[in-house]
């Protein structure tokens, strides 16, 4: 059996096979890291690139995300006793004076199949709670994102909050109106369209960020 | 011209004697704010603008009773099937036939909305169902096929009820399907799991000779234009939307006339300035109007963060910019 296999699985949407597959690939010593990075990682890159290149869309990438998240579950106890820590930390919610947020899940599960800690506020959400939840727990990134036009001045004034406090995190906006134009407007650091952008976009500004990530 | 007629002969790509000019859905409690901001009164609101009237029978979709849980699988489809029967009495409101009755002989403007779209006919209410139907999606493409086609029956003979009694001049299909970047699912499953399950309503429609059928969406849903005029589609009704991806001028040029426009003013000009007004509906509207099949409107809802003032320089330049056109 070999990695290539998990990675295939995570593409097939299989995820009563992947169970399976990580576990048998522990069981013939495989090492960990291997599986996570070049397996269920790699695999979700792959479908990040279908995604931008149209092949996939959101149910594809659910299921994918899906997959990978059972290996996952095989594969956590031994990441945990590797010491391995997550990519980053990130705060994630939909702003205040918006109710929606399949599109914040959605993303919220992209950055964790990416490997990143994930803390989810949930919708309709303060700016002091992000503020606060981000000096508690010390995060690297808050993504903000959107549904409604309405809830755009929202989003900036949180943004506001944010850069206005004194270890400043990183910050990412998205959501069904927000364009690159707005999130340079407000200040924020990046902008994805997407789920799987968002990933890529993470990735660059906690690599930029003071704080070293831990893989 | 009345506004029936205006908005009649604009889709139609004739020469009304001005655009129809419809509200952005203004409620009282934008009312109260503008009052703070210079508005005397609710009445004087009524009179400052040139308005078209615009009014949309929404019909009762839902399933009743609600399901506690929505059907996961096709065998649970019967349940779903017996909650939307069009003769179920607390789906027409008591005085049904005399509003019919009243809509006849009207001057203003009549929409009816025949179908809620793919989410919600799929009873997606919360992450989890969604998580669910997108599952389905991959895993079950049967069930939900069945699903559309048992929703687009019913939501034709809702319509049909309607279409026998009063004369419409649009349909509505709301559907909000759109992400930033595109739809949620993709051309080709639109097509198998939803246009194909309109079959019905189209049907319908052509029956009644209704022609304005408007796929009223959400954000960005640019990809699906060409399946949704291949399937009959011909007034797109872009909301809430990315405007970069959904440049109604773009969109012209692509579609041509094949594709009616309402809306495609960003509202979110609205909020900032006098200057990013000008400049929205100096650049877009004329070109839109020049080849007609136009009704120009902001994209959302005008809520209490649009000031007064701003919401006064919109409506007048609008109505100036299109009186010279």
């Amino acid at each position: 059996m070999a990695i290539n296999e998990i990675f295939n699985s995570v593409l097939a949407f299989d995820d009563a096979g992947i169970v399976e597959r990580v576990q048998t690939e522990l069981d013939h010593g495989t090492d960990v890291m291997a599986i996570l990075n070049d397996g269920l990682i790699a695999a979700m890159d792959e479908v990040g690139k279908r995604y931008t290149q149209g092949i996939f869309f959101v149910p594809e990438m659910l299921m994918a995300a899906q997959a990978m998240k059972r290996g996952m579950s095989v594969l956590r106890p031994h990441l945990e006793n590797t010491g391995v820590t997550s990519r980053g930390c990130i705060v994630i919610g939909t702003v205040k004076g918006d109710q929606h947020d399949i599109g914040k899940n959605l993303v919220a599960m992209m950055l964790e199949c990416a490997g990143f800690k994930v803390i989810d506020l949930g919708k309709d959400v303060e700016a002091d709670k992000f503020v606060e939840t981000a000096r508690q727990n010390r995060a690297d990134l808050v993504a903000l994102s959107a549904l409604l036009t309405t809830a755009l001045a929202s989003m900036e004034a949180t943004i506001s909050r944010i850069r206005s406090g004194r270890k400043v995190p990183k910050t990412l906006v998205g959501g069904a109106p927000v364009t690159q134009a707005f999130a340079d407007r407000i200040g924020a650091d990046g902008f994805s369209p997407d789920a799987t952008g968002a990933v890529a976009v993470a990735r660059r500004l906690i690599a930029s960020h003071n704080r070293p990530a831990s893989i | 011209m009345n506004s029936r007629e205006r908005f009649r002969k604009t889709m139609q790509y004739g020469r009304p004697d001005r655009v129809p000019y419809f509200e952005e859905g203004i409620r009282k409690e934008v009312l109260r704010v503008w009052r703070k901001q210079g508005l005397s009164s609710e009445a004087e609101f009524g009179r400052m603008f040139s308005r078209d009237k615009r009014e949309e029978i929404e019909l009762e979709l839902d399933p009743i009773p609600n399901p506690k849980t929505w059907p996961s699988s096709r065998s649970e489809l019967d349940v779903l099937r017996k909650s939307l029967d069009p003769k179920q009495s607390n789906r027409w409101p008591g005085d049904w036939s005399k509003r019919a009755r009243g809509w006849r002989g009207r001057d203003h403007v009549l929409m009816l909305r025949v179908h809620r779209g793919f989410f919600l006919s799929m009873g997606v209410r919360d992450w989890t169902r969604f998580m669910d139907v997108m599952r389905f999606i991959i895993k079950d493409p049967g069930l939900v096929r069945e699903t559309m086609r048992i929703h687009g029956e019913f939501s034709a003979q809702m319509a049909e009820r309607v279409l026998q009694e009063v004369e419409i001049d649009a349909a509505v299909f709301t559907e909000p399907i759109g992400g930033n970047d595109r739809p949620l699912i993709s051309p080709r499953m639109y097509e198998d799991f939803v246009l194909t399950s309109h079959e019905p309503l189209m049907a319908l429609l052509k029956r009644h000779r209704v022609e304005t059928i408007i796929f009223r969406t959400f954000a960005n849903s640019r990809l699906l234009i060409p399946s949704i005029l291949k399937w009959g589609f011909n007034c797109l009704w872009a909301c809430e939307v990315n405007v970069d991806a959904m440049d109604y001028r773009n969109l012209r040029r692509e579609f041509g006339r094949a594709l009616g426009l309402i809306g495609g003013i960003d509202l979110d000009v609205l909020r900032r300035d006098k200057e990013a007004i000008r400049r929205e509906i100096e650049e877009k509207v004329p070109p839109l109007l020049a080849e007609g099949g136009y009704v120009p409107l902001a994209d959302g809802r005008v809520r209490e963060d649009v000031p007064f003032e701003n919401y006064t320089y919109y409506r007048r330049l609008l109505e100036q910019v299109t009186a010279k056109s």
